[in-house]
């Protein structure tokens, strides 16, 4: 028997392209432009699938993913959406949701359990007893979920891009194009979204065989794609609105992020299920969807129908099953058919019997429903199953009323409002800059659709001009559409309100019983609308029924919040090509030529270490020697680099950091510690005095930027006559540091290196290889040491020439870790490894770095009254020499008496006192040097240290002063 | 987007003019004072452009003569120059503001004449240079450590775009 009618007048399949797909091992033909549902209704398989908790057969009900019937997956997608997706040639599927497929899923009889797995059973009959739960959640977990994810998945990510027009329509139905069409006309630059294949909307499927739009809609498609100012998406879905217009855009090449200066919302509306007895028996559908198979497809939806309708929409919806050939055995007005207009007289002159104040009150059939049984209503809309009607069919077509798609109208705040008279939510009020046409606004009538739409894209093409419009509005209709109440209690139940979760009218009214009486509440509780089709289908006839049972009105119960995303969207879509900003400084070739090691510290990529020994530590340990004992040279050029300068530049930087700099000598440096304004410490670096109105001033890797907002905006918040520039990636800096530095060095520069005229912690400007650079001798590794600091295009060639000239006594560049290393063992603390969030520089052993008696710098009062409350300090420890257990990590605890008195914050195995050393807080303010300490160690172990006075290496200070013990000529 | 191609513009030096005198070191060079945001253009690539009260920014060729009128200007009372290095850019061919649709959210087909444009571009802060003298093209810049990311990454997404 073949499903496929002969041609249809606005068919989106292409009759001379064949494609070959298989589902569940069974090979289907169709043609280019099928779904894969309609591809498997032209090959007669109506089953499409199993639902979501009793495993019930299912078929088509909207035919257009407003619910999840159709839910397939294959190895490259855990969800394919039948109902929309184009069967592609080779395609092979199978279903979603099933053990054994759909046909024989094995838990096809679970249906049988209902009566158990009321709604929120597992809330209540898993709970106890307790020990059961681990096992009840093992067989939740496992049934739970739609799809196979396959782990191996490779990304598949699409690339976003940003898109911008004066004025976005969302739908390509009669509105929606008049909009596009009027916005276009005048002068507005138009983007028409649609999520259909091809635009057209109502207009090609609801209105297919209307003679009398013809005209309408060759004009408007002409004019939508025909216009430059016109650009269209079709197979594309407006995911959310969000502030300012700013709407991604779902396309099957990925996201288009689009800024519209005005948006006009023409979504149309969801058809409504009436709720009946085994109403999701394979055969039961929306009237729109039979309509969309026979219009867009060429597919006959049955050979005998029945149908319950409530409104014209209905009976035009049999005029079209008519001319396909479908013949109608009964047709239950829920109202009267003689208040439905010209349509119902066409349907009743055919022979259609129409039985008017009737509902469905039952299907039969298994696999397909093979009858309807018809009940008058009684005086209170209730049915009156004493007196039934019999028909038999093979299809029941639902048309008893719409849902509005306002989900982004939400979004954006519309004042939305039940309206009676049609029986749906409209919007009373929209915000600035949007307009909703069409359907949506309650506009009904063809014509009326148009002009609206042509209204609204007038009205916007406007507004984005700044200008006002005087374009005419209908108004939206007087005729009810929708019906109050179309739904059915049945002794048997199995009567679905939302096939996506398998929630029944009684399962929704027990959950309202139980006391779940606010919309929101029962949803979450019900799960109502949290399938995949996000309440498309269910959420109407939800509210309707809580406003029933709680005697309120429609809306006193309100409508749940419809959040983005509008239908599902793939994450590969979400994430879009990934720019993943990455730093790197000139002298990357160098590192990678010397075998670096990189981590990552925050954008940048630092060399941790250079594998040119067999193990990490030995590397580190190699690299911590040479610095020691000859020339070790590491690349910081990663600090934050801040040039403040001005009349007001001492000022700025008394205020900025904890000790005073204004009385800093041109030509030195000094410690810089930050705290915020509770004195926390936030920031630590050096600052060069190069003029008396001229700082350099660096920061720690990762806080240049913070740093230098917070300066900026604290000196035009003090008034202050000061600049400030972040030099951050336009200087490097690397650290000659070593016994030998100064030996090395001083031959490649026309710096006086001398003690007496570049001290200790002095800073000259001159050059390096001819290179203009600014030397400072600072220690923070504990050796004698040149930061050397020059503009980026120098670098590289600074570098690689200090390599060079220094290959002759061993020079290693050195990492991270071995600075790290080496900071340790001279006791410098690192901001943020030996501090955190509330760590103030008395806490750190650094009250030499705040000077109070400056009349202000910021954290100042905080820490006036924070120095006495000190409860913790931060001590050194060693291990003993010979200790062989277990590895102290950082953040390892400090115990006294049982209780937590401590913790690790810097640790490492020290090569130059063969031991582990290391940094930890003492909450203990008599703790003092010389005193023992219990680590416990991952493995639960309480191990003994001493604490030890800091620094451990050189404390006298004199390495960095050089030429002490005669390091350099030792070494030499 | 065919024949749209990514060049590192290496011939060209950049200072960062800051300072209270800034504003009279910029006003007396020959190529005058530019508007704030706007480019001031005196030869194929190189312009001058403000973005503050006291802040400037010049772009020349190197060793071109407008930027050894600045370097003359080193030293004087409150104004303090600064050489860039950025990593500095040219985007050519037709179609080039539909690529940097990929890449930045700022609409450059809604850009004024010579605007001159701050933007991130692939998580990047970058400046850009929009001059109706050469529509078919732009000069961009941003920090010199992000120039070999940045780089890399719009030859990726340029050879996506060229492949639709």
């Amino acid at each position: 028997m073949s499903y496929r009618l002969q041609e249809q007048p606005f068919e989106w399949i292409d009759r001379s392209k064949t494609v070959s797909i298989e589902v569940e091992g069974r090979p289907m033909k169709g043609f280019a432009g099928d779904t894969i549902s309609s591809t498997m209704l032209a090959n007669g398989v109506i089953h499409m699938g199993r639902s979501f908790k009793y495993h019930r057969i299912r078929g088509p009900l909207s035919f257009a993913n407003h619910d999840v019937n159709a839910l397939l997956e294959n190895s490259d997608k855990t969800h394919v959406r039948g109902d929309v997706e184009l069967a592609e040639d080779g395609l092979k599927l199978k279903g979603c949701n099933t053990i054994g497929g759909i046909a024989k899923d094995k838990f096809r009889h679970l249906s049988l359990l209902s009566r158990f797995l009321v709604v929120g059973f597992y809330y209540k009959g898993l709970f106890k007893p307790r020990a059961l739960r681990p096992f009840w959640e093992r067989i939740i977990r496992e049934s739970a979920g739609l799809g196979k994810v396959d782990l191996n998945w490779r990304g598949g990510r699409k690339s976003k891009r940003y898109g911008f027009c004066d004025v976005l329509v969302i739908g390509a139905g009669p509105a929606g194009m008049a909009a596009a069409k009027a916005a276009a006309e005048s002068g507005a630059k138009v983007m028409l979204v649609d999520e259909n294949a091809q635009i057209g909307g109502s207009l090609d499927y609801q209105y297919a065989n209307d003679d009398s739009v013809a005209d309408a809609r060759k004009e408007l498609k002409d004019a939508v794609l025909n216009n430059e100012k016109i650009e269209v998406h079709t197979s594309s879905v407006a995911v959310g609105w969000y502030t300012d217009n700013w709407m991604p855009i779902n396309t099957p090449n990925g996201i288009i992020k689009v800024r519209a200066n005005q948006v006009v919302m023409a979504t149309g509306l969801f058809e409504q299920p009436s709720i009946f007895h085994k109403n999701d028996v394979p055969g039961v559908m929306l009237a729109s969807a039979a309509q969309r198979m026979i219009a867009r497809y060429a597919i006959k939806p049955c050979e005998v129908a029945a149908m319950v309708v409530a409104n014209e929409d209905g009976y035009r919806a049999a005029l079209d099953l008519l001319k396909a050939g479908v013949k109608i055995n009964a047709i239950a007005d829920l109202e009267d058919h003689e208040d439905r207009g010209e349509l119902a007289k066409q349907v009743k002159a055919q022979g259609v019997q129409i039985y008017d104040h009737h509902g469905i009150y039952e299907v039969e059939g298994k696999d397909r429903v093979s009858s309807a049984t018809l009940c008058p209503l009684n005086a209170s809309g209730e049915l009156d199953t004493t007196r039934k009607t019999t028909v038999p069919c093979d299809g029941v077509m639902m048309s008893v009323g719409w849902a509005p798609a306002t989900h982004m109208l939400f979004q954006c705040k519309a004042d939305i409002k039940y309206d009676a008279t049609i029986g749906q939510f409209r919007a009373q009020s929209l915000p600035e800059g949007m307009f909703a046409a069409g359907r949506v606004n309650g506009v009904f009538d063809i014509r009326d659709q148009i002009a609206d739409g042509a209204g609204a894209g007038q009205q916007a093409a406007a507004a984005a001009k700044g200008e006002a419009s005087d374009a005419q509005r209908p108004a939206p209709t007087t005729v009810r559409q929708s019906h109050d109440y179309p739904i059915f209690s049945h002794p048997k139940a199995k009567n679905f309100l939302d096939y996506d979760e398998d929630i029944q009218l009684k399962d929704f009214l027990n959950a309202a019983k139980e006391g779940f009486d606010n919309i929101e509440l029962i949803k979450r509780f019900s799960t109502n609308g949290m399938g995949p089709s996000q309440g498309k289908h269910s959420n109407m006839n939800g509210i309707r029924i809580l406003a029933k049972h709680t005697g309120k009105s429609i809306d006193e119960t309100g409508s749940t919040t419809a959040r983005p995303m509008f239908h599902p969207t793939p994450v590969g879509h979400l994430g879009g090509r990934r720019f993943r900003a990455e730093r790197l400084t000139p002298m990357q070739p160098s590192h990678v030529a010397n075998k670096a090691v990189f981590m990552e510290a925050g954008a940048w990529l630092r060399p941790e270490y250079y594998d040119t020994e067999p193990t990490r530590q030995e590397c580190i340990h190699a690299e911590t020697k040479a610095v020691r004992t000859g020339l070790g040279i590491i690349d910081v050029s990663t600090l934050g680099k801040i040039e403040v300068f001005g009349p007001d530049a001492p000022e700025v930087m008394d205020r900025i950091c904890t000790m005073r700099m204004s009385n800093m000598q041109i030509g030195m440096t000094r410690y810089a510690l930050v705290t915020d304004e509770a004195g926390v410490i936030t920031d630590d670096g050096v600052v060069v005095r190069y003029a008396e109105d001229h700082f350099y001033y660096t920061t720690t890797t990762g806080s240049s930027d913070s740093a230098f907002r917070t300066l900026q905006k604290h000196i035009l918040e003090w008034g202050l006559k000061a600049e400030a520039v972040n030099r951050t990636g336009q200087l490097q800096a690397m650290n000659l540091a070593g016994p030998l530095a100064r030996k090395k060095l001083q031959p490649l520069t026309d710096i006086d290196l001398s003690e007496e005229n570049f001290p200790y912690l002095a800073a000259r400007t001159g050059h390096v290889f001819g290179k203009p650079v600014t030397l400072a001798r600072v220690g923070f590794v504990g050796e004698l040491g040149y930061e050397i600091h020059c503009l980026a295009g120098d670098a590289a060639e600074i570098w690689d020439g200090l390599m060079k000239e220094c290959a002759d006594v061993g020079i290693r560049p050195f990492g991270v870790e071995a600075q790290r290393l080496l900071r340790l063992e001279k006791g410098h603390v690192i901001v943020t490894q030996d501090t955190d969030g509330l760590t103030n520089p008395y806490e750190a052993g650094m009250p030499w770095a705040v000077h109070m008696k400056k009349d202000f710098f910021i954290g100042q009062r905080s820490l006036q009254i924070l120095k006495p409350m000190q409860s913790r300090a931060l001590h050194g420890f060693m291990f003993p020499e010979g200790y062989n257990g277990a590895t102290p990590k950082e953040c390892h605890l400090l115990i006294k008496d049982g209780e937590i008195n401590g913790r690790i914050t810097s640790v490492s195995f020290s090569p130059t006192f063969n031991r582990y050393l290391g940094l930890c807080y003492v909450e203990d303010m008599d703790a003092k040097v010389g005193d023992a300490i219990q680590i416990r160690l991952d493995d639960g172990a309480l191990v003994e240290a001493e604490l030890v006075s800091l620094p451990f290496y050189d404390p006298e200070g004199k390495r960095q002063t050089c030429d002490v013990d005669g390091a350099e000529e030792k070494v030499a | 987007m065919k024949n749209l191609k990514l060049e590192k513009a290496q011939n060209l030096e950049m200072w960062h003019i800051r300072g209270q005198a800034a504003p009279a070191a910029i006003g007396s060079l020959s190529c005058g004072t530019p508007e704030m945001f706007k480019i001031n253009s005196f030869s194929n690539l190189g312009f001058t452009t403000s973005t503050g009260r006291t802040e400037f920014y010049l772009v020349d060729e190197k060793g071109g003569s407008v930027a050894a009128e600045l370097k003359a200007k080193a030293g004087e009372p409150d104004t303090f120059l600064f050489p860039r290095q950025d990593a500095l850019f040219v985007l050519s061919g037709e179609g080039w503001k539909e690529m940097m649709l990929r890449v930045t959210a700022f609409n450059f087909e809604a850009a004024n004449d010579n605007d001159f444009v701050m933007a991130n571009m692939a998580g990047v802060s970058t400046w850009f240079r929009v001059s109706s003298d050469d529509p078919n093209q732009v000069l961009f810049g941003c920090d010199h450590t992000y120039g070999p990311y940045l780089y890399e990454t719009l030859s990726d997404v340029i050879e996506e775009v060229k492949a639709l």
